[in-house]
């Protein structure tokens, strides 16, 4: 135990000397806080161009005019976008966490070194582990604080108790979702033969998970999957599509995070409590959980099987 | 003529250096099998959209109903398209940071570039090699990508595309290998500027998950239509014109969403690829000339951000030291 928690510390102090991870924290941080503002500034002209609807409809001589569909929108539903932020931003940072912490060990020589003293390979994974989940919670951590703050200061809805235990599960949800990105990050840095390749295939994947499967169970275009409004609309008219639905569906993770990620952020305005949409998500967590083990215990196999000698990394 | 010459090897072995790397080969058959997927997926949403028409066609004369209002889908090959150029926006230009930074690493990992410059090669015509023979690879990705939407589009999918449908094809894709270029110049320049090759790759990443993902994405949301699904207007009985009319007084506002769409370039290659193909649907039927002066300010955009870039990029490596040295 004392190892894994020397180990976690070595890999926190590490991340924060690396430049690049400050950037990408930065962005995410950054764009959280937009998220709110952008949330907040189309809230209130969506108000106002309701109101100037109104007002043009009446002079036009149309007095029967549809209620202001904005207005029956959820206070949870400003946050949508943090979906997509996280998404796409804390997906492609957990990548680069969890490569930079197994890469620079490979480079410097330290992993060769570690090999030469008592620690067990398990002791090594769950330390760089813990490592990397203590700097994604406090990541998740500020950006949900950032987040419930900024709903008392900007004049949207307020937030209910409800409301907030909803958020914090998803951000809690979220934060297993990133942590699987940083699973594949380190997973690739002990096994690829060069620094470009230990990146490029978690890309990949990523791309894979984020596109390409929710394409196929949806069959929306790639861009239309950042869309909050739509994200959880499905088409499934054409029997291909039903197909997927049953047999992709099950295993695809991205369309999973923004479906549960969509329903805990209410964005189809029910009064479900965070438990229940768990419950009723069960699978959503369940796939999680299964591919967090399957990452581990590749990556515990593969550090079993690495050759120091046979792997030094080039580019 | 010497000069020429000089270009033309380094060229060469560009081109052929990265066709036998794998990266770029995963990269490139990953693209090449979202295309085929892509275009399947529109064919189906069409057929869907086919089905939705002849059932509720199938109601309303069963209900005695009048079918007047009722709109038929119809059939525009180049309308599948959509996402595979949506795949072009992300993965090509993927593929784009991959062969800029594949590029400039291989000269700082292996320190060849010293050995190159020993001999009697100036290092702005290895520059310009390097410059060329990538271009030429991109415009190789973009071929392998269009012409398989082609054969796809011909064989598989039975349409046949009218001469001046061909031609909007050949004009995206010249379109499309210049935005790639974009991409591979960003990333060539970071490579170049930034010591750590992975802190390189990394800030590449960055750039293109904002311009490529974010900021379009910024903009689709402050839409005001894109508030409700299925339109907020259309929720609240409001025309296409009358929005526009209503939409007047907010001009702040929508300017402002303007400059954040326009802050990406992909947004700009995509308003002019799909205006050519035709994917929104007022440039249907248009010819070529009418789109490309319409769309005249995404090409200036496409066109200047290349200019700039190739300076920038050309002023760097023909001002840094050689003594490259990477960040342990």
């Amino acid at each position: 135990m004392h190892q894994v928690i020397v180990i976690a510390i070595s890999e926190v102090k590490n991340l924060l000397r690396e430049r690049v991870f400050f950037l990408l924290m930065g962005v995410f941080l950054l764009m959280t806080i937009a998220s709110s503002f952008i949330g907040w500034s189309t809230y209130s002209t969506a108000n106002a161009v309701y109101r100037a609807s109104v007002v043009y409809l009446h002079q036009q001589g149309i007095s029967q005019i549809p209620n202001n569909p904005i207005l029956s929108f959820p206070a949870l539903a400003s946050f949508r976008n943090v979906i997509v932020y996280m998404f796409l931003i804390g997906s492609l940072m957990a990548i680069v966490i969890g490569n930079r912490s197994f890469i620079r060990e490979r480079k410097s020589g330290v992993l060769q070194l570690l090999f030469t003293r008592p620690v067990s390979i398990s002791s090594i994974i769950l330390g760089k582990i813990v490592g990397i989940s203590v700097v994604l919670l406090v990541i998740i951590s500020l950006t949900a604080t950032v987040s419930i703050i900024s709903s008392f200061l900007l004049p949207l809805q307020h937030l209910g108790s409800g409301d907030i235990i909803r958020l914090l599960t998803f951000y809690l949800y979220s934060f297993f979702y990133v942590l699987l990105f940083s699973f594949l990050g380190l997973l690739f840095a002990i096994t690829a033969k060069s620094e470009s390749l230990a990146l490029f295939i978690p890309v990949c994947i990523w791309v894979g998970v984020s596109f390409v499967m929710p394409e196929l169970v949806t069959g929306q275009t790639p861009t239309a999957l950042l869309n909050p409004v739509t994200i959880d609309t499905l088409t499934s008219q054409v029997s291909f599509f039903a197909l997927m639905q049953q047999t992709l569906a099950p295993i695809s993770i991205g369309w999973h995070y923004t479906s549960l990620g969509s329903q805990l952020l209410n964005t189809s305005n029910d009064s479900k409590t965070a438990f229940d949409i768990l419950l009723t998500n069960k699978n959503s967590i369940v796939i999680l959980i299964i591919a967090l083990v399957s990452s581990y215990l590749l990556m515990f196999s593969q550090l079993r099987k690495y050759d120091i000698i046979n792997n030094m990394i080039n580019e | 003529m010497n000069n020429m010459f000089q270009i033309i090897t380094v060229a060469k072995k560009e081109f052929t250096d990265t066709l036998r790397n794998k990266v770029f080969l995963t990269f490139l058959f990953f693209l090449l099998g979202l295309t085929v997927i892509s275009i399947y997926i529109g064919s189906l949403d069409f057929q869907s959209k086919v089905s939705i028409y002849q059932t509720a066609y199938q109601q309303l004369i069963q209900g005695g109903q009048s079918v007047k209002n009722l709109i038929k889908p119809e059939f525009f090959p180049l309308q599948l398209l959509r996402g595979s150029i949506e795949y072009l926006e992300i993965i090509g230009a993927v593929l784009a940071i991959a062969i800029g930074y594949l590029s400039i690493a291989k000269e700082k990992g292996n320190n060849t570039l010293q050995l190159i410059l020993t001999r009697p090669i100036k290092k702005s015509h290895y520059f310009l090699g390097k410059l060329f023979g990538n271009a030429l690879l991109i415009l190789s990705v973009t071929l392998a990508v269009f012409i398989s939407i082609v054969i796809i589009l011909t064989f598989i999918g039975g349409a046949q595309l009218s001469n001046i449908e061909s031609l909007k094809v050949v004009t995206s894709f010249i379109y499309s290998t210049m935005y790639l270029y974009i991409f591979y110049l960003l990333s060539s320049l970071f490579t170049l500027l930034i010591r750590s090759l992975p802190s390189a790759l990394i800030v590449s990443f960055v750039i293109w998950i904002m311009f490529v993902l974010i900021v379009p994405q910024i903009g689709d949301t402050m839409d005001t239509d894109n508030q409700v699904p299925g339109g907020f207007f259309n929720a609240i009985h409001v025309s296409n014109t009358q929005s526009k009319i209503i939409l007047q007084q907010f001009t702040g506002y929508e300017t402002a969403r303007n400059a954040i769409e326009e802050a990406s370039i992909t947004k700009h290659y995509e308003r002019l690829v799909f205006a050519l193909l035709g994917i929104k649907d007022i440039y249907n039927n248009k010819s070529i000339p009418f789109i490309l002066q319409d769309k005249l300010n995404e090409t200036i955009w496409l066109t200047s951000y290349i200019s700039v870039l190739i300076v920038i990029t050309l002023y760097t490596f023909t001002q840094k030291s050689l003594i490259w040295k990477e960040e342990g």
